[in-house]
């Protein structure tokens, strides 16, 4: 009898579960890592509106777009969610599972620079900027100290301590390529806007003013090259968890990393580090990646598309930007605030300043890249774990990735 | 008989056979216990003595894993719908192999033969293959993102070794059994209840070992059904942990531990008749 | 089946009637079996196979297009790589588990079977624990016991000063699949083990006493009582680990990821399915459901035929 009251209750906890409450949003992301910020930011949120619940359920990233999508298509999707920015939330729009946010006075507290990266081609807006990330190389403080090595400030520097770290039996950077999209998107997409020349260079390729193998492209991929020696042994096999440990517990000096792994790192004990861009070689100018990394979009079938709106534009509001900037350390919000943000956080206040005075773009494949087979996206990761292991020159890298290119991609 | 050996070669042979025998099984215990030991002892270790230390038992144990589960991640939901899907699955399954098995052994005509071949055929053709067209129907089902939606596929899986090891079992009872109990005057339904099913408990008994293992262990249908965390099984919330703790080693390990160890001990008290039972429904295939 | 006296209408009217035995309304006790079992197994098998003649958009496969996914996966320049690539993965995987696992079940069990070693429950045990464990946890034990840099396993390979051993197991592309197939066969090794086991105890006590008197050393009592016991079960164990791995996911998913990484070099058919038909390709993330139901469609066929090659053979040897 026992069993069957359990089964009973069960039934009931289910179907209440089932039943959502009718002001209550949830929140899909492929953020796993930010539970604890997000219980921050909805107790602030809470404050202003105590009526309206969010739940936060994240997907792991790799996951992400397309659990994302299988929910949408079968109508259990979240009412408010995460949307990348570029090629795959343009492809979600048009599809018809996010909401046309153009006319929303909450859009009024963007620059148009700002919210291009969530717009249809013909202007229309299905998300609303929220977060923007910047790339660079963490340093182990300790380390450089020990071992009398400045802050790198041109590529050539960088390489010279890296040979002096590995001869002193420190792994310079502790990047791998066992989960393949690390290698691409923080340290290829690290590199690239500098040797292409930021987002005019990007824009000369993709209208074909540039070829895909350009002498620029090459150069991205020669940079990786003069990596491979730098990495750690089975590079192949260590994954981007992993390689954030190493660099924690003081194994390697370096990772090239985005500024959302800030709280990690503040996280791990006896730890001293601190960030710098990406050095251009000598006598190049250097480009810095500032990544629109994150719109919120709307559900159109959510049942409380006015709570999710309510919720939305509370983000943008100067307390809701407040409680963004205090909870997401790493991630830097896109609304015009009223006032400044105060960051306190030295590796945030470094990951601003790479901003100051240099030109600043998305990752290199986010715009028009995506939407073919094979994807820019693919080509990069494959030509570049190919190159550091040694199977193609950068020559013949940049050679394959405009082939793959020359496929689909239009003018 | 062919030639034999002279006996003398032969018990120094059997000692020499003995020695390669223990040799061989001790190493193999040493590799599936090694991991099992080392998933346990760091999970009480913080990351840093993971690393310098793997092997060891950590002189001053920590909890903060345990307790990083408990608190920040959702496990008592995931265990509690892992728990509850299985053991409804199990006991669907068994009910209506159960009740098929017993058709299928007594009715006796060509279609009911038909049937048994049939089911039998769902043991060749893994499930999934279907996946495409079950998500299609769980959408028209509104059950697409419900942790019930999980339950027909279940006893749709279970249902082929549950009626291969029910009939075969069925099949070995006495005739004279069900005849006397007809003669005494009982309905064809009261046989199956009063008489083969109390009868039948070891065949059960391994049916729902089987349907165990494979409902409480699958990541293939949740993870392409089911996507909100209140509906999550333990196997999808343990890959989601993974994301959740990312660097924090002590916590996926206690995740892992936690996962594991309720499963193991279950196996371990219950080893003998898990093992007879799965070589009983093995053997018959 | 084949003596009239076997036909249980014929042997049991006597005490039953035959009426019993062919009312209709046995029927209604194999009725909910049979219509979740039709509902939710072989209608969406078949449906599946349908799907692999058509394309869309999403969930809407609207349009028919005949054999053309099936054209994509054996010639589309991009597409017929990874998908060759799958399936030549997927008979390596196979193969491994045949050879080692089952190899290695059939010695256990032999070992196991001799009545003078001690500790046979404890290792009977121990063999049988990998295979409750999920395959996701031991994905990833695995995956952090073969860590380059600081798992457990190359530290002992250091230790004893093969340091030239101590490779990057899961990212090398030669090493990858086969070092993932070892690892689910040594969580499977339990299953053929006991199914040998079980064959193996059924050998009447009498033989072997009759071949102590003999003096039969150990190996000639392998090799004329044990084995002839055991030839007919290979075939069993052989079907079982075909259609048990030949649409294998979880552990290539927990130790490789979807795409079967590094470069697709552990790419299954498990995975490819997913990543094609399920969940579509990262960053993008859109399936093409009627492309995965026609990788589908051929892992059905491939099995098919495989376990009737299997039973043939099996069936000759006999």
């Amino acid at each position: 009898m026992k069993r069957a009251r359990l089964i009973v209750f069960a039934v009931m906890v289910l179907v209440m579960a089932g039943s959502v409450a009718a002001q209550s949003i949830t929140v899909g992301s492929w953020r796993t890592d930010d539970v604890a910020q997000w219980r921050g930011l909805i107790a602030d949120f809470n404050k202003a509106y105590p009526g309206i619940q969010v739940k936060f359920d994240p997907t792991n990233p790799p996951d992400y777009n397309a659990t994302l999508r299988l929910q949408l298509e079968s109508g259990t999707g979240p009412d408010v969610f995460y949307a990348r920015s570029g090629d795959v939330g343009k492809t979600l729009f048009k599809d018809g599972f996010m909401l046309d946010l153009s006319a929303e006075a909450f859009m009024g507290k963007f620059d148009a620079a700002s919210k291009f990266f969530w717009q249809s081609d013909d202007g229309r807006s299905f998300g609303m900027p929220l977060f923007a990330i910047s790339q660079g190389i963490y340093y182990n403080i300790k380390l450089f100290r020990d071992n009398k090595i400045d802050v790198p400030k041109t590529w050539e520097d960088l390489l010279a301590a890296a040979k002096k770290l590995s001869s002193k039996g420190i792994i310079p950077f502790a990047n791998g390529t066992k989960d393949e999209w690390d290698i691409n998107e923080v340290v290829f997409q690290t590199l690239a806007p500098t040797y292409v020349g930021g987002a005019a260079g990007r824009k000369a390729l993709e209208s074909g003013a540039k070829k895909w193998n350009d002498k620029a492209v090459v150069a991205v991929f020669q940079a990786i090259k003069d990596l491979a020696p730098y990495l750690p042994r089975g590079y192949a096999a260590v994954d981007y968890n992993s390689s954030k440990v190493m660099f924690q517990l003081g194994k390697a000096a370096m990772m090239f990393d985005g500024s959302w792994t800030i709280p990690e790192h503040m996280k791990a004990a006896g730890l001293e580090y601190g960030v710098f861009a990406a050095p251009a070689p000598k006598g190049m100018k250097q480009a810095q990646v500032f990544h629109a990394d994150t719109g919120m979009a709307i559900n159109p079938k959510s049942k409380n598309i006015a709570a999710a709106k309510t919720f939305v534009a509370w983000l943008v509001s100067d307390e809701g930007i407040a409680s963004v900037a205090e909870n997401f350390t790493g991630f830097f919000p896109m609304a015009k605030a009223s006032k400044a943000i105060p960051f306190s956080n030295p590796a945030v206040k470094s990951f601003l300043s790479f901003n100051d005075g240099r030109d600043t773009d998305v990752r290199f494949s986010w715009t028009r890249l995506n939407t073919g087979n094979p994807s820019g996206y693919d080509l990069i990761t494959a030509s570049t774990i190919a190159v550091l292991g040694g199977k193609r020159t950068p020559q013949q890298a940049a050679d394959d990735f405009a082939a793959g290119l020359a496929k689909w991609y239009t003018y | 008989m062919p030639r034999i050996r002279s006996a003398g070669a032969a018990a120094s042979g059997k000692r020499a056979g003995n020695a390669l025998s223990y040799l061989v099984l001790g190493v193999w215990a040493v590799i599936v216990l090694v991991p099992l030991y080392l998933m346990i002892v760091n999970s009480f270790k913080p990351t840093s003595e993971i690393f310098l230390s793997p092997f060891s038992v950590s002189k001053a144990p920590i909890f903060d894993g345990f307790r990083m589960v408990f608190e920040e991640g959702n496990f008592l939901v995931y265990l509690f719908n892992s728990v509850f899907i299985t053991v409804l699955s199990i006991v669907g399954v068994m009910i209506l192999a159960a009740l098929a098995s017993y058709a299928l052994v007594y009715w006796d005509v060509r279609l009911a033969r038909a049937i048994s071949v049939f089911f039998l055929l769902g043991l060749m053709i893994p499930m999934r293959i279907a996946s495409i067209n079950l998500i299609i129907m769980l959408k028209g089902l509104g059950l697409l993102d419900k942790l019930l939606g999980l339950l027909p596929i279940y006893l749709a899986m279970g249902m082929p070794m549950g009626i291969m090891i029910l009939t075969e079992y069925f099949r070995t009872i006495p005739r004279e059994l069900v005849q006397a109990a007809h003669i005494d005057g009982a309905g064809s339904f009261r046989i199956f209840w009063a008489v083969m099913l109390p009868l039948a408990r070891p065949a059960m008994a391994t049916v729902a070992i089987f349907n165990l293992v494979n409902i409480w262990n699958d990541l293939w249908f949740p993870l392409i059904l089911i996507r909100s965390e209140s509906q999550r099984t333990l196997m999808l919330g343990v890959t989601r942990l993974f994301g959740q703790f990312q660097t924090d080693w002590t916590s996926v390990l206690a995740t892992l531990t936690l996962a594991t160890v309720p499963i193991l001990i279950l196996y371990l008290v219950l080893s003998r008749q898990f093992i007879e039972g799965l070589t009983a429904g093995a053997v018959k295939e | 089946m084949t003596h009239a006296s076997d036909k249980p209408g014929t042997a049991r009217r006597s005490y039953w009637g035959v009426g019993i035995y062919r009312r209709p309304s046995w029927f209604l006790y194999i009725l909910p079996a049979l219509a979740v079992y039709v509902a939710f197994m072989a209608f969406p098998l078949l449906a599946s196979l349908k799907l692999s003649f058509y394309t869309g958009n999403g969930f809407r496969l609207d349009t028919f297009v005949g054999f053309d996914n099936y054209k994509k996966l054996f010639s589309d320049v991009d597409i017929a790589p990874r998908f060759w690539g799958a399936f030549g993965n997927t008979w390596i995987f196979f193969a491994v588990h045949m050879l080692v696992q089952n190899s290695l079940g059939l010695m256990f069990a032999l070992m196991l079977s001799n009545k003078r070693l001690r500790g046979v429950g404890f290792f009977r045990t121990v063999i049988f624990i990998p295979a409750t464990l999920a395959i996701v946890v031991t994905g990833f034990l695995w995956k952090l016991m073969l860590d380059p840099n600081f798992g457990p396993v190359n530290l002992l390979l250091e230790r004893i000063g093969l340091r030239a051993l101590a490779l990057p197991w899961l990212g090398l592309e030669e090493t990858t699949l086969p070092i993932i197939s070892l690892v689910s066969s040594w969580q499977w090794v339990g299953i053929p083990t006991m199914i040998f086991t079980a064959a193996l105890q059924s050998i009447p006590e009498d033989y072997f006493e009759a071949a102590q008197i003999d003096g039969a050393s150990g190996w000639q009592v392998i090799k004329l009582i044990k084995l002839p016991i055991l030839v007919p079960m290979m075939g069993v164990v052989g079907i079982l680990t075909f259609t048990g791995n030949f649409n294998a996911f979880d552990v290539v998913y927990a130790m490789a990821g979807a795409n079967g990484a590094p470069n697709y070099s552990a790419d299954i058919l498990g995975t490819y399915f997913y990543r094609t038909g399920i969940a579509g390709k990262h960053p993008v993330g859109i399936p093409d459901m009627g492309l995965g139901a026609a990788i589908a469609t051929i892992t059905f066929v491939t099995l098919l035929a495989g376990v009737l090659a299997m039973r043939r053979l099996t069936a000759s040897r006999k």
